[in-house]
């Protein structure tokens, strides 16, 4: 095949085309948006999320804690050949809070890190060693920490190898939902005379409780109770004759759910003259 | 064709750069950046910040089987199992621990999670079983003290710098309701059938001149209704209540606290002529104080108590003394005894517990805060030694018999002390104050003021009202009338004048220096998670309009001082000067009352005095509306 026939140009030109369009799409999302931050027991603890100018440069982070809370804004700054000179962070003010500068220390990458006053922050130069995925961190010429990369997660382990905390990046956490741990006691129908009964509810949490009337046939025939509910333990009356005035009587099924979700299914007996069971 | 190939050549260096570029991970998480952001949220250990543990809580289990400790620096708590005395478990949790409830049933803790990086307070829920935290629960600024209701159903926990009291409904695991309070409540304790929760507000809020009734209050709380039953005023200059406890009766309350004799021209500090160091005996259902007893000998101050505990069967109580580095323990009932039958205020009588059996055992741990007492054994916790020590209750009154039982150890390779923990530690040891009667901490909690007016032992010999230690180090000269050159000179003078010794030890006034340094500002509760509120904003707007006001040419950005002296129209009739020094504004939402004196309540009040900005036209009229003026305020409280 000739790759370099006319046809084959057209083809390999939209062939690259494609890939062109396609790498840039994946570069751009792959871009690392947000790192969190979390101790070894899973705590999370901070996150931070990454700024790019419009040439896909890095170039500013912004540190929040776990609940969102903003920490501080550091702009990184580098040479005119590329490499990082400095970074600034600034607090909520735009004040500045702590600079961060870099050197070398024999085959080492140091840096420093100054609060506004020029006081070093860390009791000394730190200084890390390695390349790709595993780094030594050293203060004071001595073993202090171990880091690994390991595709989107990076571990920091002590000097002696063990985890002390990790980062994902852009895995942020997922919101967490309170497991709702409801059972039929939580959850009861009570007849308390003629077509009058009455529900009993404890939640643990704040929720849109609804209550319905089935026929036999599965149809629902009304719904009686449907609002949201504070947490803890209530009792709402349901006077059936006066809700559905002509229900004919006979054994009907009341679906009592929270949130959509049913949780408790029970029959009763309806007494259409309105004189008891 | 040439051209082609040239294409060709440069497409797939371009897509090789751009794959590349892609994954270069490294480059943007680079292993600086992540080392230094645990760093500096004192998370991974440096030579400047070793993880110490720090104990500011010790709570037991219900069966007194554990100890729980709450290890505040090194943001975890240590499970200590009592019976062989050894630290069995130590569980992480998210940020700094301030204190611990226990479930009814000990399979749960209720930790209160809060640091000055990080003041946004939460409770973090721990299973024991699994170690691990399973929840948080959001609370208040500065959260501290949690207190859990007998049923299990709900926590109290003081909001130390939003100024209430969060009501936790721990079945749906949310705050439900605040209650304000008067002003930093830092400890606080539940009746044993929980209707009463008793708080101490640990600074008071009036303005410094009001000399007849400025105190700290302790407040009553019927947790049924929600509301505050009852406020009662301590002795007149009291502040610093760091301890609550109630009886196991429910008919008591005991705080402890400083009362400062700010009338005194402060040129000695024996017998209580500055400071006394005292406890408070409140009867709960009666709600009112029944005396407030002076905890120091003649000869000898007892200073700084923080925490205080009664025994399980009422028949001791005991106070850590944090400042002296001593553990009081006492016989309870002879002390209410003892008190009730007082005529007149035992406030600054040194003879109270000769007649108590007390006694004051000098403790080998680092200003102690905690303290707690499981069966025979008193723990109290050394907070810069990171060590729990347990005393014998059960030789009754022998102070031989008292000697100390066992060293618990929290941490596996105990830290050295670095100069500036050294300091922090030096600033609130009264063994550099002649007769321990105070330390650098007693006028000044946490490096912060106490919001009284003091008559120093200088010069000036006029009232002043206490200032913040907060960045003293970059703003020189000192003092309201700039008496000493900068914080290093106020330091040495301040050992020598103010806690009265002959000799300065330069390398503890040095450690001192390290620890003033590296004082930060707590981030303020009218920040809206972590930045300038809407109204802030607008605040800062003008601030900076100079057009509007002239903030800026007296409290310039970063340091929003000028380092320079200035007429502002604070009259004092004692005042031989009307020049003052300009205060920094950072943390002023926690530095109340405002002004060399002391007499401004609020920072409006202080923003738009006559002659101190030109908030006001010289008519009288102001510059700014009322709304302009309510942001101002809101930005300069958001420092």
């Amino acid at each position: 095949m000739n790759l370099f026939s006319k046809r084959s140009v057209k083809k390999r030109t939209l062939f690259v085309g494609i890939l062109i369009f396609f790498s840039m799409a994946f570069s751009e999302s792959d871009k690392i948006k947000r790192a969190d931050f979390y101790d070894a027991s899973g705590n999370h603890l901070m996150y931070v999320e990454f700024v790019y100018d419009n040439k896909g440069n890095n170039t500013e982070r912004n540190v929040y804690m776990s609940d969102g809370v903003f920490k501080r804004r550091t702009v990184l700054i580098n040479n005119s050949s590329g490499n990082r000179e400095k970074e600034v962070s600034y607090d909520f003010n735009d004040d500045t809070s702590f600079v961060t500068t870099f050197g070398k220390d024999g085959d080492k990458t140091k840096f420093t890190v100054r609060d506004q006053f020029k006081v070093e922050q860390f009791g000394g130069d730190i200084s890390y060693s390695g390349s790709g995925d595993n780094y030594d961190f050293f203060q004071k010429g001595s073993l202090i920490n171990k880091m690994k990369y390991s595709g989107k997660r990076i571990e920091v382990m002590d000097k002696a190898g063990a985890l002390a905390y990790y980062v994902e990046l852009d895995n942020p956490p997922p919101i967490k939902v309170l497991k709702r741990k409801m059972s039929p006691s939580q959850m009861s129908i009570q007849q308390r005379g003629d077509n009058r009964f009455v529900l009993h509810l404890n939640l643990n949490l704040p929720s849109m409780v609804s209550c319905e009337l089935i026929s036999l046939s599965g149809k629902k025939v009304a719904t009686l109770f449907s609002r949201n509910v504070v947490a803890g333990k209530i009792s709402e009356s349901i006077n059936l004759s006066s809700a559905i005035p002509g229900l004919a009587g006979g054994v009907y099924l009341i679906d009592m759910s929270i949130d959509g979700k049913r949780i408790y299914r029970d029959k009763i007996l309806v007494n259409g003259s309105g004189k008891g069971f | 064709m040439r051209k082609d190939k040239r294409t060709t050549i440069f497409v797939l260096i371009f897509l090789l750069y751009t794959i590349g570029y892609s994954y270069d991970i490294n480059s943007v998480v680079s292993p600086n950046f992540i080392f230094e952001t645990l760093a500096l949220n004192k998370d991974i250990e440096t030579a400047a910040w070793p993880k110490y543990s720090s104990p500011t809580d010790l709570v037991p289990s219900n069966n007194r089987k554990k100890l729980f400790v709450a290890e505040q620096t090194a943001k975890s708590i240590a499970i200590i199992d009592v019976e062989s005395k050894k630290v069995e478990k130590k569980i992480q949790l998210p940020n700094e621990v301030t204190g611990i409830a226990v479930s009814p049933d000990d399979t749960r803790l209720y930790a209160t999670c809060s640091s000055e990086l990080w003041p946004d307070g939460f409770v973090a829920v721990v299973d024991i079983g699994l170690g691990k935290v399973t929840g948080r629960i959001g609370v208040g600024h500065g959260a501290r003290s949690p207190n859990i209701s007998p049923d299990g159903k709900t926590l109290y926990v003081c909001n130390m710098f939003d100024n209430d009291v969060s009501v936790v409904d721990l079945v749906s695991k949310k705050e439900k309701k605040r209650i304000k309070v008067i002003r930093e409540p830092v400890s606080s304790a539940i009746t044993p059938d929980g209707k009463t929760l008793v708080v101490a507000n640990s600074l008071p809020h009036e303005i410094a001149t009001d000399s007849l009734t400025i105190t700290n209050k302790v407040q009553l709380i019927n947790t049924a209704e929600g509301k505050v039953s009852k406020t009662i005023p301590l002795t007149i200059g009291s502040h610093s209540a760091f301890g609550v406890t109630v009886d196991p009766s429910g008919k008591y309350a005991l705080v402890t606290h400083l009362i400062g004799m700010f009338n005194h021209e402060a040129t000695k500090v024996g017998n209580g002529w500055i400071h006394t160091n005292n406890l408070a005996l409140i009867d709960i259902d009666g709600k009112t104080i029944v005396n407030d007893v002076s905890l120091d000998a003649p000869e000898i101050g007892a200073a700084n108590p923080f925490g205080v505990k009664i025994s399980d069967d009422g028949k001791f109580g005991a106070v850590a003394l944090s400042g002296s580095n001593e553990l009081f323990v006492f016989d309870f009932p002879k002390f209410v005894d003892v008190v009730k039958n007082a005529k007149g205020s035992l406030s600054a009588s040194f003879t109270t517990f000769a007649d108590v059996d007390d006694k004051k055992i000098w403790v080998d741990g680092k200003a102690p805060r905690a303290v707690t007492i499981i069966d025979d054994l008193i723990y109290i916790a050394g907070y810069f030694s990171d060590t729990v020590l347990t005393y014998s209750l059960d030789t009754k009154t022998s102070a031989a018999g008292r000697k100390i039982q066992d060293i618990i150890v929290l941490q596996e390779s105990p830290r050295p002390l670095t100069s500036h923990r050294m300091g922090e530690y030096r600033f609130f040891d009264a063994s550099l104050c002649e007769g321990t009667w105070q330390s650098c901490h007693s006028c000044h909690p946490f490096g912060r003021p106490d919001g009284l007016n003091w008559i120093l032992n200088n010069s000036q010999k006029t009232p002043k009202n206490a200032k913040t230690m907060l960045y003293s180090w970059w703003t020189p000269r000192t003092g309201w009338a700039g008496k000493r050159d900068n914080a290093y000179s106020s330091v040495r003078f301040g050992i020598k004048e103010e806690l009265f010794m002959k000799v300065v030890d330069e390398r503890l006034a040095i450690s001192i220096d390290s620890f003033l340094v590296r004082m930060k500002p707590v981030p303020s509760p009218y920040l809206v998670k972590g930045k300038l509120s809407e109204k802030a904003k607008k605040g800062r707007e003008i601030y900076y309009d100079r057009s509007k006001v002239n903030c800026i040419v007296c409290h310039p950005a970063p340091l929003f001082t000028d380092l320079k002296f200035h007429v502002v129209n604070f009259p004092d009739p004692w005042d031989a000067t009307r020049e003052w020094d300009t205060p920094p504004l950072h943390e002023s939402w926690r530095t109340a009352p405002y002004n060399h004196i002391g007499s401004s309540e609020t920072m409006e009040e202080c923003i738009v005095a006559p002659g101190h900005s030109n908030v006001r036209k010289s008519d009288g009229t102001p510059n700014l509306t009322s709304e302009e003026i309510e942001c101002l305020v809101e930005y300069v409280l958001s420092l």
